[in-house]
């Protein structure tokens, strides 16, 4: 088994290899990062790093200094002592997973990842042969379930259209990464102009160079925007992002929203259950599919759950 | 099939009124699904469901089924471990009927197990009555199983929230309800509204109405009454026009209480307008002695010993206890004082002037030697900041300000009567989690949990626990301070609550402390409001429990002056 810490923020450092994942470890020779969400990202900005091209991309929009290798899924990489191989991880655009193979055994690190994967991702592939699954249980309680994508993406464009056509504007609360083109993509099909939040509108071209549709849209404005599809963070609308629009209708997309409480303390007027985690019963299903020797579960408020269902499984796991 | 209303349609039309939380939809989802009822039976049940449960709220019969009982028996549905698993569950669901339903739509075992028939209203009023009649959790286990397996998940919730003594809306406000009937049947909504006070029953109003035999809705004693509730003014400057339009009764510190009385028949209701006669035996015993004719007197049921109230906090304890029996064992001497009469002579006394109700309250209370708040006239602002103040001095909440020529506003909160109280208690409480929102207009954090110290109290291991939510009303100014040190200060995110490291106390006013064995801190803070960030105070300087049970002892100990507050007897 490879010796892995648990470092500060979301990642981890494989001593024995000097190899950070989604961390800076003062120690690492080499890091690596699984995407290009904030609490993943190098601190220090100009660290070098391996990553995906997109996520390198997103990374540069965000201030990222340093100089990066891209590596391509499925594609080994030799370093000395390991063979590092990325594994799309369906959370978002260039979300990868790193496989790291080495004399001591082999570790995946999923990083966030989803299954069924984000249509607006490469996809998700596990590799063969994990000794040890490092996964994030964001969701690990029973209560998560997603409904099939096509489901949720009806749902979508039903409240779209319904909205529009009562002469109001609709407003999506998502996050600038992932979230918020995931949608984009989604509402593709009907043809109406997007209006999305500055700070993701830099990012839109990245899902083009991919090949993902995002249809057609333009940056927020506020002299243009009634009666176009608006994307924001929630963040932005408290600050005042779209109050110049009167007849709006608001929909909060997120995993938390499958809660009937986190919806009661949200004051939007919809609830979209979207996640770009993998729900709980997709957890235990990859984990009882891989049947590591050993699951180290990261990023979860309720790991005991997780490990109760891994342990009836007869799968030695543990929190972290 | 459309034999009957089905429980599962009702239970959608709930669901779409929680999810959109709107006035104007509610009324039309509502309108929409009395519309589809056929049957008086089943508007009649329909209703009940909706606002008041299980069981019609007068009539005193509850559910006996536990939390813990439904909660074992979802957890053994679904084949799951009820700690390990379906605790912490409802710990992120928030609430056991939405953990329930979530558990039986998601998990394998449970899914293979139902087969969703439609369930008819009054097929669920006999399950419930049926639970009623078994005692063992293994018996209700037994019947909520073979229930559940023919019950749609959404079906399974609200189910479990009338088990659990609520009503399938969330608020207890008629208003929409009564509205819906209006525009379900065509009727104009006054008109609703008169005949639901007079009948005292949303389910009778809406027969009435469905039947359009609205006219002949007789006046009911014996149903409880809305009640006409004061507006606030929190300050002292409002000028009232004219003071001699008004009058001044002292707020007593005591349970707002409905008594109905003919002669030999007695009933009081609550505040809430819950039969609470059987709680209160001394004064059904005073009233029936006096052989009254028929009466409602509108008034507060007060503990009165040696020419004194004492605080009222007492009196909602012996309305905790089980048995009606055990708390005679308390001793206390309950006092109705009456400030209102609704109904006399035969008739509804709604429609007349506040004067003309108490001159007739003040023949009444003389004839038969009953307790009356003492009312006063001020001339000015002065002269009623001064009858404030001594009103305060000995003892009293407040006070009340009425119009004279007002009627009685049933179910509302009028302008006709204000309430200046007199200024809260305070404590330094540590600001323990934030609770974020996704509100367009909203602040950032417009909850937080406020936690005292039990850092050197040995019944505790950690250093502080909640005592309760507080919502942020600062102004702007002092809100961006606020937010960005709780943003430093988070360590843990759940969701759209934060966990904080300690470094923010806050100042909170409090109208009382109840005891709540519910709270880690057994003790709960009744209406808690932000005043300031105290940015001189440390943690270290937080209230602690200590200082709450001793303020909470001070409180129950406290006493007013009978010969300020009624007149009578
Ligand atoms: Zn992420
Ligand atoms: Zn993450």
């Amino acid at each position: 088994m490879i010796r892995f810490q648990k470092t500060s923020n979301s990642g981890f450092y494989l001593p024995d290899h000097k190899l950070a994942l989604d961390c800076s470890h003062k120690e690492a020779n080499y890091f690596f990062i699984s995407h290009a969400h904030s609490d993943h990202m190098p601190q220090n900005r100009k660290t070098p790093v391996y990553c995906t091209r997109p996520t390198l991309k997103f990374m540069q929009e965000r201030g990222y200094k340093g100089k990066a290798d891209i590596l391509n899924f499925f594609e080994p990489l030799n370093l000395g002592s390991v063979r590092v191989t990325l594994y799309p991880a369906g959370h978002i655009l260039g979300s990868s997973m790193i496989f790291i193979e080495s004399d001591e055994g082999t570790l995946l690190y999923t990083g966030d990842c989803k299954t069924p994967p984000s249509p607006a991702s490469e996809g998700f592939s596990l590799p063969e042969n994990i000794n040890h699954l490092i996964i994030e249980g964001t969701f690990g309680l029973p209560i998560y379930r997603w409904k099939p994508m096509e489901e949720i993406s009806a749902e979508i464009r039903n409240f779209t259209n319904r909205t529009l056509n009562e002469n109001c504007t609709p407003v999506f609360l998502a996050y600038n990464l992932g979230k918020a083109q995931e949608i984009m993509h989604l509402l593709a099909p009907l043809k109406h102009a997007v209006q999305i939040h500055k700070d993701g509108y830099k990012l839109c071209s990245v899902y083009e160079d991919e090949g993902i549709n995002l249809g057609s849209y333009e940056e927020y404005n506020a002299e243009t925007g009634a009666g176009k599809i608006l994307i924001t963070p929630s963040t932005a609308l408290s600050k005042g992002f779209a109050s110049e629009i009167s007849n709006k209708k608001i929909a909060y997309c997120s995993g938390w929203a499958a809660v009937e409480l986190n919806r009661n303390r949200s004051s939007a007027d919809y609830w979209i259950t979207l996640s770009d985690h993998l729900d709980f019963f997709e957890l235990i299903n990859v984990c009882k599919q891989i049947s590591p020797e050993k699951v180290t579960i990261t990023h979860s408020p309720n790991p005991e759950v997780i490990l109760h269902y891994l342990s009836n499984l007869g799968i030695n796991a543990e929190a972290v | 099939m459309s034999r009957t209303a089905t429980f599962a349609k009702l239970c959608k039309t709930v669901q779409e009124i929680r999810r959109y939380r709107d006035y104007s939809d509610t009324v039309r989802y509502l309108s929409d699904y009395f519309q589809s009822l056929k049957s008086t039976e089943d508007l009649d049940l329909a209703l009940r469901f909706l606002l008041e449960g299980a069981f019609p709220s007068h009539s005193g019969i509850q559910t006996s089924t536990s939390s813990y009982t439904i909660s074992t028996a979802a957890a053994k549905f679904c084949d799951i471990d009820y700690q390990l698993v379906f605790k912490p569950c409802r710990k992120a669901a928030g609430d056991t009927p939405e953990t329930i339903k979530m558990l039986l739509e998601n998990i394998e075992e449970s899914r293979k197990k139902r087969e969703p028939q439609e369930q008819t209203l009054q097929e669920i009023m006999n399950l419930i009555n049926k639970l009623n009649q078994v005692n063992s959790r293994n018996d209700k286990h037994q019947i909520l199983a073979t229930a559940w397996m023919k019950m749609l998940p959404v079906e399974i919730k609200y189910f479990s929230l009338l088990l659990l003594k609520k009503s399938l809306l969330e608020s207890p406000d008629t208003k929409p309800v009564l509205s819906a009937i209006a525009e379900a049947y065509e009727i104009e909504y006054e008109k609703v509204r008169f005949v639901h006070m007079a009948t005292g029953s949303v389910g009778r109003t809406a027969v009435f109405a469905m039947e359009n035999r609205l006219n002949e809705a007789p006046f009911q004693l014996f149903h409880p009454k809305p009640y006409m509730l004061a507006s606030h003014i929190d300050d002292f400057d409002y000028k009232f026009e004219g003071s001699d339009k008004y009058v001044a009764e002292p707020e007593l510190d005591g349970l707002r209480s409905q008594i109905h009385i003919d002669k030999n028949s007695v009933k009081i209701f609550s505040g809430k307008r819950t039969d609470i006669t059987n709680f209160f035996p001394e004064v059904v015993r005073f009233f029936k002695n006096k052989n009254l004719p028929p009466v409602i007197l509108d008034g507060v049921l007060c503990v009165y010993q040696n020419e004194c109230i004492h605080p009222s906090e007492l009196l909602r304890k012996r309305l905790n206890h089980k048995k009606s029996e055990s708390f005679t064992a308390d001793k206390l001497p309950v006092l109705f004082i009456s400030f209102d009469l609704l109904f006399f002579d035969n008739k509804a006394l709604f429609g007349e002037e506040l004067f003309r109700r108490r001159q007739l309250l003040e023949k009444l209370a003389n004839n038969y030697k009953l307790a009356i708040t003492k009312q006063n006239v001020f001339t000015g602002q002065q002269d009623l900041i001064k009858l404030f103040n001594r009103s305060v001095s000995l003892g009293n909440k407040g006070l009340i300000i009425k119009q004279k020529n007002s009627t009685y506003e049933y179910g509302e909160r009028s302008i006709s009567w204000m309430k200046m109280k007199s200024s809260k208690s305070t404590l330094n409480a540590v600001i323990m989690y934030a609770h974020r929102s996704n509100h367009r207009e909203s602040v950032e954090f417009p909850e937080f949990t406020a936690g005292i110290s039990v850092k050197n109290d040995q019944r505790y291991q950690e250093d502080f626990i909640p005592i309760g939510k507080i919502m942020n009303n600062l102004p702007d100014d002092e809100t961006e301070p606020l937010n960005k040190k709780t943003n430093e200060l988070i360590v843990e995110r759940y969701g759209p609550t934060l966990g904080l490291i300690p470094g923010l106390v806050a100042e909170i006013k409090y109208d009382h402390i109840q005891v709540n064995n519910r709270t880690k801190a057994g003790y709960k803070l009744y209406s808690p409001k932000l005043c300031r960030i105290r940015w001189d105070l440390s943690p270290d300087d937080a209230s602690t429990l200590s200082d709450i049970e001793r303020m909470y002892h001070e409180e129950i100990s406290h006493s007013t002056n009978i010969t300020s507050a009624i007149t009578g007897r």
